[in-house]
């Protein structure tokens, strides 16, 4: 009686995997095969969130670090593109039911939705730090300063508020004296970090739950580039 | 007031009990390294807090076990005059508890699982500057996690009887937990890898219920013990034999019309009391009294204190 559980559960493991070697792991609804075979576009969904995806040249397509990465893979495997915009709620319900195959909305790893939807591995990890023009002195603490942030990114100003700054508003070209920013912008900025991280995410793609291999060969595409996508990231603090 | 007798170990036994002990510090330190290696494969998801959880409760039983029999071979002293041999009965009763713990744990995890509409999604995972398939690390961080549990399982399953402590086999029945939970996940991690995201939960939950099983079976075993009930075999499949075989012996000497014993079990150890009717005309009853009660003790080293007592007619309702 003591003995049973073991050996079903390693001969069911190796029933399955022998059943299967040739392509696995598999997707629940085989996505990745299909698209690649034509059968049907990927379906895309996005969101705003600076500066990960951002608003496009009006055509209804979006632009930024995560859209650009997502049609580079999917020219990679040759499979066309469909864009779905929504509301980042809207494009997990649609992740969920699998009308949609990917979402790029600036998701962190400890995003709010678990293991409702599927995720790639961080892409990049993303420390947002205070960063000081040249001449000025960082004080030792940042209660009641004011820094800047780039006023499409209110996720930094409520970082700002944990640490008791005062969070304004500013454009790309008027960061100085003290701004907020992901690490890998600050030198485009012309900033020195100032002071310790006050977040540090890890970026990741949403994709579709149960698509193994559909989020394994979006890894296999993004994890030898996450040194080049910190760059793409300075590039696009200039815009 | 004047305390019973210290408990000795028979040389035997005491070599089994050191054993025991060493596989529950080896427990221990296996269970904190599994954690560890789980932390570094699993990162900082769900996940991992879940089974960081799951390393808490399972390494409940080892602990109880170290400090409850530490406690057991405590010396009687004035103020404890019965020993604290109850602090096994104690530990038991709490390794019964987490048991019941993990079990409803992990039936509640699948079941919010469901609910919840989750789905496991297996990606890529950097290994040394590869992406591989991530269910391949998260299997071999199973198999190192079941395979020393299988091991100090089987260990302790067979030391526990030579013992007489439920204890470590509330222990043992933790490591049976911990693997065929650990094959649980890895038939989830499999069928994932096919698409079948539904396997995960419902592997899950079959094996909670079975240790739901199991837990509450020792929380009953547990209580019923503290509750004085007439003892039971080490793994409760039976009756202990011990009390039959005082009374036989009692009722086979010469001097005794016939006898009957009252025992409860305190920890490793038995203690009761036996009535005993004389025959007419028995002298020098005193020191026969004595002989018998020492001639007890001799049949068992579990047989700890027996206070023989000579009556005119046996207690009406005997025990069974």
């Amino acid at each position: 009686m003591r003995r049973w559980g073991i050996r079903k559960a390693v001969g069911l493991a190796l029933a399955l995997a022998a059943a299967g070697c040739g392509d696995y792991p598999k997707d629940a609804r085989d996505t990745l095969e299909r698209v690649r075979a034509g059968a049907r576009p990927l379906r895309v969904g996005w969101t705003l969130a600076e500066p990960w995806v951002g608003a496009g040249n009006g055509e209804g397509d979006p632009a930024g670090v995560e859209p650009d990465l997502v049609r580079d893979w999917a020219k990679s495997i040759g499979v066309q593109i469909e864009w779905v915009s929504g509301s980042e709620a809207q494009l997990v319900r649609a992740l969920q039911r699998n009308t949609i195959d990917v979402a790029v909305a600036g998701f962190a790893d400890s995003g709010p939705w678990g293991a409702r939807i599927g995720q790639t591995q961080p892409y990049l990890e993303a420390a947002a730090v205070i960063g000081a023009a040249p001449g000025a002195a960082a004080p030792r603490d940042w209660k009641g300063v004011e820094v800047r942030y780039d006023r499409r990114r209110p996720d930094l100003a409520a970082a700002l508020r944990g640490i008791g700054a005062v969070p304004v508003p500013a454009d790309a070209g008027g960061m100085a004296p003290f701004a907020v920013a992901y690490e890998p912008e600050l030198a485009a900025l012309g900033l020195a970090p100032a002071g310790k991280a006050l977040a540090t995410e890890r970026r990741v793609v949403a994709t579709a739950p149960a698509e193994n291999a559909l989020t394994l060969a979006l890894d296999r595409f993004l994890q030898p580039r996450r040194d080049e996508i910190g760059r793409r990231l300075a590039a696009e603090s200039r815009r | 007031m004047r305390p019973i007798a210290a408990v000795e170990f028979p040389p035997e036994v005491e070599a089994t009990y050191r054993k025991a002990r060493r596989l529950a510090w080896v427990t221990v330190a296996y269970v904190a390294s599994a954690a560890a290696f789980l932390y570094a494969t699993m990162g900082t998801s769900q996940a991992m807090r879940t089974s960081f959880f799951e390393d808490v409760v399972s390494v409940v039983p080892s602990v109880a076990f170290l400090v409850g029999t530490a406690v057991a071979r405590r010396a009687p002293k004035p103020d404890y005059p019965y020993g604290t041999h109850r602090a096994t009965s104690i530990a038991y009763l709490t390794a019964s508890l987490a048991l019941c713990a993990m079990g409803v744990f992990l039936l509640a995890e699948a079941a919010v699982k469901v609910l919840s509409d989750e789905k496991t999604t297996i990606g890529g995972f950097s290994l040394f500057g590869h992406v591989v398939w991530g269910g391949w690390p998260m299997l071999a961080a199973i198999a190192y996690s079941a395979v020393p549990s299988v091991l100090l399982g089987r260990a302790k399953l067979r030391l526990a009887p030579k013992i007489h402590d439920k204890v470590l086999l509330a222990d043992a029945d933790m490591m049976r937990a911990d693997w065929m939970a650990e094959a649980a996940t890895a038939v989830g991690v499999v069928g994932a890898g096919f698409g079948l995201w539904w396997l995960d939960p419902l592997a899950a939950a079959l094996v909670s219920a079975d240790i739901l099983k199991d837990g509450v079976f020792n929380l009953k075993t547990a209580v019923l013990d503290l509750a004085d009930r007439r003892p039971k075999n080490t793994d409760g499949s039976d009756w202990e034999r011990l009390p039959e075989q005082v009374r036989d012996m009692l009722r086979g000497l010469d001097w005794v019309a016939d006898a009957e014993v009252r025992m409860r079990e305190e920890g490793h150890i038995f203690m009761g009391e036996a009535f005993v009717v004389p025959r007419p005309g028995a002298d020098d009853l005193v020191r026969k009294i004595g002989q018998a009660a020492e001639a007890a003790k001799a049949l068992d080293w579990r047989m700890h204190e027996l206070t023989v007592m000579p009556v005119e007619r046996l207690p009406d309702l005997a025990p069974r």
